[in-house]
């Protein structure tokens, strides 16, 4: 008995050796600082402030979240700010420091990239700012608008970025009941709200990536075996798939992008980038959707600038084979905005900036 | 039932368990072979009988192969009755197909309606079927008068799937033996299960990411990224499929089976004779002793040697897969190797050489012959001649595409360099793997390392094994 004790206990201390040597080992490939969520800021979530954000798995890149819970070098210092709201293309951690869209941009404007423009050079924001959360699409960011504008209230232009124009009823519904917005769940405050319990776990969590990406291949196992037990139950049932009501679904969307053009009176534009496929012939093509038409004329109707990306990204890949999807430890064309991505994003968005309405 | 499948994880432990509390050879065998349908089963039911028919005909024909022996009748009939049943049955489920096409596309006729599946295992557990009756007419062993020992060898569920395909002459000696379960076996067996696993959900599933992305769209990529993913494809085929042997002889291993060794770090190779004594070694022995040697091997002149070994690659190619591509990939490979046999020994053996020149010589023979192996790859994963063409193209005129250098390819490539620089420098260019001493501490330590990091970098993706498809 004594013996198997032994043999157990060299076991579990040969395991523990070896997690803390993984562990270690981990820092170097992905670092996730904690995961704070809250229900009355401009996002659902925020990082750990005054942390560090580093990720190897797709593309790499190391980044500092700022005192507000963002992935910025600085925070806002002057009214009149661009603030770009988004998921995590927004976020951009997959490609280096500096080389975001947010990034490019605020270097495009510290520059004066100008030329004939040079004397709408004093209308441009001194600054973008990076405001970002894993997940965060655009009914999300709707429905927590109020919230962004009393968050971030000296912005002078508010940009939401959206890789998807179709959205359900419920969705869209759903958008148009605002969150409310209370300071205390600043990325300044927020930490003293919470339990000394939950700011433990979370700091443990943060000293063990190794448990962190362990927790997210065990998730994408299980979300595997999900979808492949969902397809074959699609594969067997005879239901016909419900198809939209394109009355209903303009309708809902109207009014959700009268509420926002309602809550920010200033520049208010929606930067969308279509998904991509690499077609076997060798050229891109962008994937085309009724909505996305919809969204643009109804934008442009209640005063809001729709950004379409699609045109410079094929343009793009047509001067060099840009991608705008996709790393080197990936694939292309597929996941977040590669750097080519991030570069056609602050071209069309300065442009909008310079020229103000999108043409 | 995959082996990386918590079904076969949950099937795995009861039969430990069950092997651990019964004792006997004999009940051994009955617990294997009931384990073993049972694997099968889950796979692909609807073939049970087609496999247990097989085993039963193979069975009889050996038995009435050592009869007419006896009576010095030869037994040649038995024999070539017992193969023709077993061409038949891989023709039918394996090649119908294959040939209606051909025969629809030569003589301009619509192609017919009929679909035949392929049987789960078909191509390997038909090698051993024949495996059995060549050896037991060549007098190597004796006929298997037990029919339980000729379903388990024939449906033995650790190498049914992909192999190894294991001679009957190396298997039924291991079945007189009790199976008990041994420490040793299980840490040999645990630690090779777990070295195919890494090969094959970290670095043969994660190259395919690349593979995958290029082979479906070659007309996309810059020439660079093409030769990219045609050197990832080299590796994931090596990978994946030695990962799997690898996993297989593990288990069998656990249960106390010896299935030799499948693969000895190929890309080592100097020639494409060498190559095929290192990849795919139980196939490529299986057509060595039952197809090249019956044929005449290289006791029958230089032109008849060539022509044997020609033909023998051509059918190796045509076993791979049933498809033109196929047979040309195996041609290619015959004619190479019929180059290599005409031109290249000779040279050897005339050119002495100091120390340095033989190394340089020997260096850039490994170099070119995993170059021409890497292509011959691409119409054996393209399966089309038009694309491989289109890749050949882009590749040697250097076309502009996107750029995309896979940084695992060249992860991988660099680990597997290493690997053959040690086995070369340590053990005279064979494969250095050997288990941990388990009993030491810092043994374990790397193993719980080895464990965590093949669950932190698994590519959690399609892990479908190349070669079960064959």
């Amino acid at each position: 008995m004594g013996r198997w004790i032994r043999q157990a206990a060299s076991w579990a201390a040969a395991l523990f050796t070896a997690v803390c040597i993984c562990n270690a080992a981990m820092f170097l490939y992905e670092i996730q600082p904690g995961w704070i969520e809250r229900d009355k800021g401009a996002t659902l979530a925020i990082w750990d402030p005054d942390t560090e954000l580093a990720t190897a798995m797709e593309g790499r890149g190391r980044y500092h979240v700022d005192s507000k819970g963002y992935v910025n070098d600085h925070i806002p210092e002057e009214p009149g700010y661009c603030l770009v709201v988004g998921a995590s293309f927004t976020q951009g951690k997959e490609v280096e420091n500096g080389k975001r869209y947010t990034d490019l941009l605020n270097e495009m404007l510290s520059e004066g990239k100008v030329g004939k423009e040079q004397n709408t050079k004093s209308a441009l924001p001194s600054f973008v700012y990076n405001v970002s959360q894993e997940g965060y699409y655009f009914p999300d960011i709707a429905r927590g608008f109020y919230a962004l504008t009393r968050e971030f209230p000296d912005a002078g232009v508010i940009v939401i970025e959206t890789g998807k124009t179709a959205f359900s009823d419920r969705e869209l519904t759903d958008a148009l009941n605002q969150r409310d917005y209370d300071e205390k769940q600043n990325g300044e405050n927020i930490l003293t709200t919470l339990s000394s319990g939950k700011r433990f776990s979370m700091k443990i969590k943060e000293a063990l990536p190794l448990l962190n990406i362990l927790v997210r291949q065990a998730e994408t196992v299980k979300n595997k075996w999900a979808d492949e037990a969902e397809t074959m139950n699609n594969q067997r049932s005879n239901e016909k798939k419900t198809e939209k009501d394109p009355g209903t679904y303009s309708d809902k969307l109207e009014s959700v992008l009268q509420m926002l053009r309602e809550e920010f009176s200033g520049k208010l534009v929606i930067a969308y980038h279509p998904d991509v496929t690499i077609l076997e012939d060798g050229s891109l093509s962008p994937a085309r959707y009724a909505e996305t038409e919809v969204f643009a004329r109804l934008c442009r109707e209640n005063g809001i600038i729709f950004a379409d990306a699609t045109q410079a990204m094929l343009d793009a890949y047509e001067e060099d084979y840009s991608v705008p999807y996709g790393f080197m430890n990936t694939s292309m064309g597929k996941g977040h905005f590669s750097r080519a991505g991030h570069r056609v994003m602050a071209e069309e968005l300065y442009k909008i900036l310079v020229r103000g309405d999108g043409r | 039932m995959s082996f990386l499948s918590i079904r076969f994880g949950i099937f795995f432990l009861i039969l430990l368990l069950i092997m651990k509390v019964t004792r006997g050879a004999k009940v051994h065998q009955w617990v294997l072979l009931a384990a073993s349908y049972v694997f099968y089963a889950a796979g692909d039911w609807r073939f049970l009988a087609l496999l247990a028919g097989v085993s039963l005909a193979m069975w009889q024909c050996g038995l009435r192969i050592a009869r007419a022996a006896e009576k010095e009748k030869g037994g040649k009939v038995w024999l070539v009755l017992g193969v023709s049943v077993d061409l038949l049955v891989l023709g039918v489920f394996k090649y119908a197909g294959f040939f209606a096409d051909t025969f629809s596309a030569v003589f301009r006729m619509p192609r017919p309606a009929l679909r035949i599946f392929l049987p789960l295992g078909l191509s390997f557990y038909i090698f051993q079927a024949i495996s059995y009756l060549a050896d037991v007419y060549m007098g190597k062993m004796k006929a298997e008068s037990s029919l339980r020992k000729v379903l388990l060898y024939i449906g033995f569920f650790p190498q049914i799937v992909s192999g190894p395909i294991v001679k009957a002459h190396d298997f039924f000696p291991q079945l007189e033996r009790d199976h008990e379960l041994t420490w040793e076996n299980l840490s040999w067996g645990g630690q090779r299960l777990l070295t195919g696993l890494f090969k094959k959900v970290v670095v043969a599933d994660r190259l395919g990411v690349c593979v995958d992305a290029v082979y479906a769209a070659p007309a996309a990529y810059s020439g660079l990224s093409i030769l990219t993913a045609v050197f990832a494809y080299a590796l994931q085929i090596y990978y994946d499929f030695a990962g799997y042997s690898d996993m297989a002889t593990g288990i069998a291993r656990i249960l106390g089976f010896d299935l030799g060794r499948n693969f000895n770090l190929p890309y080592l190779a100097a020639s494409p004779s060498e190559f095929w004594r290192r990849w795919h070694i139980s196939l490529s022995s299986w057509f060595r002793d039952y197809v090249y040697i019956p044929l005449g091997g290289n006791r029958k002149g230089k032109a008849r040697t060539y022509l044997n070994l020609f033909l023998t690659m051509l059918l190796s190619g045509l076993w791979h897969g049933a498809s033109w591509a196929f047979a040309a990939w195996g041609a290619l490979h015959g004619a190479a190797s019929v180059l290599h046999k005409a031109f290249g020994g000779k040279k050897e053996r005339e050119e002495a050489g100091s120390p340095v020149w033989k190394k340089v010589r020997y260096v850039f023979s490994v170099i070119l012959n995993f170059c021409v192996v890497s292509i011959l790859w691409i119409p054996f994963r393209t399966n089309d001649f038009g694309k491989t063409l289109l890749i050949l193209r882009r590749i040697f005129t250097w076309t502009p595409g996107i750029y995309y250098v896979y940084v695992y390819a060249l992860i991988f490539g660099a680990g597997l360099l290493v690997t053959e620089l040690a086995a070369v420098r340590y053990n005279r260019g064979n494969d250095i793997w050997r288990p941990l001493d388990l009993s030491r501490f810092s043994s374990r330590v790397i193993l719980c390392c080895f464990i965590l990091l093949t669950a932190v970098f698994a590519y959690i993706g399609d892990s479908a094994f190349i070669y079960a498809q064959f």
